[in-house]
């Protein structure tokens, strides 16, 4: 609750310091004010809060933990952005404001309790994100990305506005809680508006996290917006994402599963095939990276399909290994990209000889993406499978095994381009704030790989 | 409390007009005098200079930026109104809620100036 | 729902009706005339006894001009612009208190065509109907001026309806209700709200020039720079439409603005007369007190067109957004201090 008061006037007071030219100011302040509302959000742990506002909104562990998580991917965003929104424009304050609008429905779509307060904390995360994709405003590839999003994700909330309209139809009610009970009260009679409307739901959700077969906007718009817009996209934005969508499912429509299981069943196998298959045959980085979040996307939906117990932490550690591995890849990224001007893979070429701290860092963090042991990334699939195996869908583990080994394929292509190509390219100068970051992507990348009860029992 | 026969009346009203403005459109088309015209005189006025292009081409986007700013304020405007009319029976703390309120919509009308959104020259 | 309902409702809006379009009229003749005092000439002077007739041999005229549809032009855009101005600008007064309940034949009739809970907000929404009237006649004329002319009518009057609502917020802070009928009945005697709320009347008041494209706000026709606007291409009963709109725009603006802030059919010693008079005359009175306000406030629309000269774009744009915004909210904020500071005080 103080978290999301916090992000709102941080994000003002972030503007207003643009206005009045205190550009220095800009990123210290950003990064205090976000240090200052995870702690706040952490405090409320096992608070046992009521739903607050009359039950617009309920900050419980659920909301603690995902607000927690995507606060600090953002910091990480927020410390890679030292010098880089400069160089695209000289409206600097605007870009932290609305990351930090962004985060604040960001924080809103994690702790609704009400499914007004879902469309409008997507709302304020959507139209901010938007205005970034499309923030530089000569560049046509940017252009593009946001007009496709603005298209695209206007036409999704439309979907999930139906969805909403109709489940208010059937239940009266947007509370989740009087939704849960509505459907718990009627084991048999359902109104049909009440499927109707489920169904919609879930399209406008997988459009919103970029599931097959509504995952066309993905590549296009990770591609021409800004690395570090896309960053935050691919990370923060996901989870928040599959955090909406797994509270939704959880707590209204779980009695329900017979019903949604199999539409969101094939969902998840086209997502997981889609994505992998097209990463295959991508020959730019960036490119491969958003078909892979489409991949990944599949993964996390696993979680969903096998909805129980364990489903939240599941989907929790899943999110926490992808959102540092995606960190470290679009940090280097960024790099080699200031340094040779494109991105892709032969600009990784010799990497390791020149500079192998970031070969390293870019190695785990393509390893934990493939769900190599001793990485984050496996505990993560590790975790969703069980989940999974615990529902016997154990052909579906099978093919989502099957897909892991095709990503095998595209994540080691970086690694062998670092290591076993030549390339005479100089050494590429890391600033400190990137080490900071790549330092602490890898150590909790290999820290959850390695010890992962650290968060295997949050919940 | 209104009933919705209250606005029947207004129904009436707008019969009323509709008529007149179709009588009138009518008239003035069956009795004005219809002349043999030529192409130029049907061309747009341009204080009697042959007409260059087409009238429809983009404009300034000042005007975009106005309306857009329009939207936004008006929209604030609309959540005062129920406020307006009930805000001595929520006393004080009805005042500082709206006063935040107010607040932040002044804060980006500040914004706004300070940005230059609304210079015109 | 009886006959006598139906029978009396339609009686009031026929009235009213014929009342707008007359005071229409003979607003363009009062404009001429004033205009003639005001540089001391005499004005229309043929037309019967004082040119009093003018307005009709004016009316009649334009049913017997060519209509003329430039090739360009949008064909049915172009004969919806006008039409939707003119329509648009009747039903404003529906929601108007033109007096107190008359008795007649023992049956007591309200002199209003319709009270309903949210009048002023029935009003906002109509008025601002309006500019699409300009805009679409402005643009399917497919004429440069009439293009900038219906860009910046619109653009005008968007602006200066944000001011409009904030400084009527104050006013409604005062009367704690939306219907015309409850605010007109508060301001019994002299309690008129102008005395409550002074600056918000004096926004309200340039808001109102602005939203009916009157001299100093005259932008969208603008005759020195833009020809004649958005009304350039029109010709017949479409430009007159045109005018008309304009004519009762003013005047719904002016019946607007003597109830909401200058008491309506209210007047200082009302109660004798009523006592007096009893509930049949009585209101009468009120009704011609009405118009006497209604009435002032055209002149004083003409006087003003009349004497000060026409603003440039730029600081009509700076007076709307960056002095009478502010300025408005300020009003609410005092005014709502000032209320709330009042009850605390009450209760201790």
């Amino acid at each position: 609750m103080s978290t999301l008061i916090v992000i709102s006037i941080l994000a003002i007071v972030v503007l207003y310091l643009g206005l009045f030219k205190a550009k220095q100011a800009l990123l210290p302040i950003s990064v205090l004010g976000l240090v200052a509302a995870l702690a706040l959000a952490i405090m409320e742990w096992n608070s046992n809060a009521a739903p607050i506002f009359s039950g617009m909104m309920h900050f419980d562990n659920f909301a603690v933990a995902f607000s927690s998580i995507c606060i600090i991917t953002t910091i990480l965003v927020f410390l890679l952005s030292k010098n880089y929104f400069e160089k695209i424009s000289d409206n600097v304050a605007e870009y932290y404001t609305l990351i930090l609008f962004a985060l604040s429905g960001i924080i809103v779509m994690v702790s609704y309790h009400n499914l007004s307060m879902l469309f409008v904390g997507l709302e304020i995360m959507s139209v901010s994100l938007y205005i970034l994709a499309g923030i530089k405003r000569k560049d046509f590839a940017s252009n593009e990305a946001a007009l496709k999003y603005f298209l695209m994700g206007a036409f999704s909330t439309g979907f999930l506005l139906f969805g909403i309209a109709l489940i208010y139809g059937a239940s009266k009610s947007f509370d989740l809680a009087v939704i849960a009970q509505y459907v718990i009260d009627r084991p048999t009679g359902i109104d049909p508006i009440f499927y109707v409307g489920l169904v919609l739901m879930i399209v406008g959700l997988c459009f919103k996290v970029g599931a097959a077969p509504f995952h066309f906007w993905t590549p296009d718009v990770y591609e021409g917006a800004p690395t570090l817009i896309t960053a935050f996209m691919s990370t923060v934005v996901k989870i928040a994402g599959f955090a909406a969508f797994l509270r939704l499912f959880s707590i209204c429509f779980a009695p329900l599963q017979d019903f949604w299981m199999p539409t969101l069943l094939v969902i998840t196998i086209l997502t997981l095939f889609v994505g992998n298959i097209t990463a295959l045959y991508q020959t730019n980085f960036k490119r491969m990276l958003a078909f892979s979040s489409i991949s990944h996307a599949g993964y996390m939906l696993f979680a969903i399909v096998a909805l129980g117990a364990a489903s939240t932490n599941a989907i929790f550690i899943y999110a926490a290994a992808y959102a540092v591995s995606s960190i470290t890849a679009f940090a280097v990224l960024m790099l080699v990209k200031a340094k040779t001007g494109s991105e892709n893979f032969e600009d990784f070429n010799g990497l390791a000889k020149s500079n192998p701290f970031l070969a390293f860092a870019l190695t785990v963090a393509m390893l934990s993406f493939a769900g190599i042991p001793l990485t984050a990334g496996f505990i993560g699939k590790f975790f969703v499978f069980n989940a999974a195996l615990a529902q016997y869908h154990t052909w579906l583990v099978a093919i989502a095994v099957v897909n892991a080994i095709i990503g095998v394929f595209y994540y080691f292509k970086v690694i062998v381009a670092m290591y076993f190509k030549d390339n005479q390219t100089k050494q590429i100068a890391t600033p400190a704030y990137f080490n900071f970051v790549l330092g602490v992507s890898l150590i909790i990348t290999l820290v959850l790989g390695i010890y992962p009860s650290f968060i295997t029992n949050l919940f | 409390m209104s009933a919705p026969v209250d606005y029947l009346p207004i129904i009436m009203q707008l019969l009323v007009a509709l008529g007149f403005v179709a009588l009138t459109m009518g008239i003035t088309h069956l009795i004005g005098p219809k002349r043999k015209t030529t192409d130029v005189k049907l061309t747009a006025f341009e204080s009697g200079i042959e007409v260059i292009g087409n009238a429809r081409q983009p404009f300034s986007i000042k005007y975009f930026v106005v309306a857009i700013l329009f939207v936004l304020f008006d929209v604030e405007v609309i959540f005062m109104y129920p406020w307006a009319v009930n805000f001595r029976e929520f006393g004080l703390n009805g005042l500082i809620e709206m006063f935040i309120f107010m607040g932040t919509l002044l804060l980006g009308f500040i914004y706004v100036i300070k940005k230059k959104a609304l210079e015109w020259d | 729902m009886e006959l006598e309902f139906l029978i009396e409702k339609t009686a009031l809006v026929l009235v009213l009706f014929v009342l707008t379009l007359t005071i229409a009229a003979y607003s363009t003749w009062a404009e001429r005339k004033v205009a003639a005092w005001l540089q001391d000439r005499v004005g229309p002077n043929r037309a019967g006894p004082f040119g009093l007739l003018q307005p009709l041999a004016d009316g009649g005229k334009m049913f017997f001009k060519e209509e003329i549809i430039p090739s360009g032009a949008n064909k049915y855009l172009f004969i919806a612009g006008p039409s939707l101005a003119l329509l648009v600008s009747f039903l404003g007064t529906a929601v108007i208190p033109f007096g107190q309940n008359i008795e007649i034949f023992g049956r007591v009739v309200p002199l209003q065509v319709t009270d309903i809970n949210v009048g002023i907000l029935y009003i906002f929404g109509v008025v601002s109907l309006g500019v699409y009237g300009i805009m679409i006649g402005g643009w399917a004329s497919n004429n440069k001026y009439s293009l900038m002319g219906a860009i910046r009518g619109a653009s005008q009057n968007i602006s200066y309806e944000i001011a409009m609502g904030l400084s009527i917020i104050a006013l409604l802070m005062v009367t704690n209700t939306l219907s015309f009928k409850e605010i007109a009945a508060q301001q019994h005697g002299w309690h008129w709200n102008v005395l409550y709320q002074p600056l918000g009347f004096l926004i309200f008041l340039i808001c109102a020039f602005a939203e009916t494209n009157r001299v100093p706000f005259d932008l969208p026709e603008c005759e020195t720079e833009l020809i004649g606007g958005y009304q350039t291409e029109y010709s017949a009963f479409k430009m007159g439409a045109y005018m008309f709109a304009e004519y009762i725009n003013m005047f719904v603006s002016s019946v607007v603005m003597a109830v909401l802030y200058f008491g309506g059919y209210n007047y200082p010693g009302m109660d004798a007369v009523n006592q007096a008079l009893g509930p049949t005359w009585s209101p009468l009175i009120g009704v011609g007190v009405m118009f006497f306000k209604i009435i002032a406030f055209i002149f004083f629309f003409m006087w003003v067109r009349w004497t000060v000269p026409r603003f440039r774009y730029d600081q009509l744009m700076d007076l709307g957004w960056k002095v009478l915004i502010p300025l408005a909210i300020a009003n609410i904020v005092i005014t709502a201090i000032v209320i709330v500071g009042f009850d605390l005080f009450n209760k201790l």
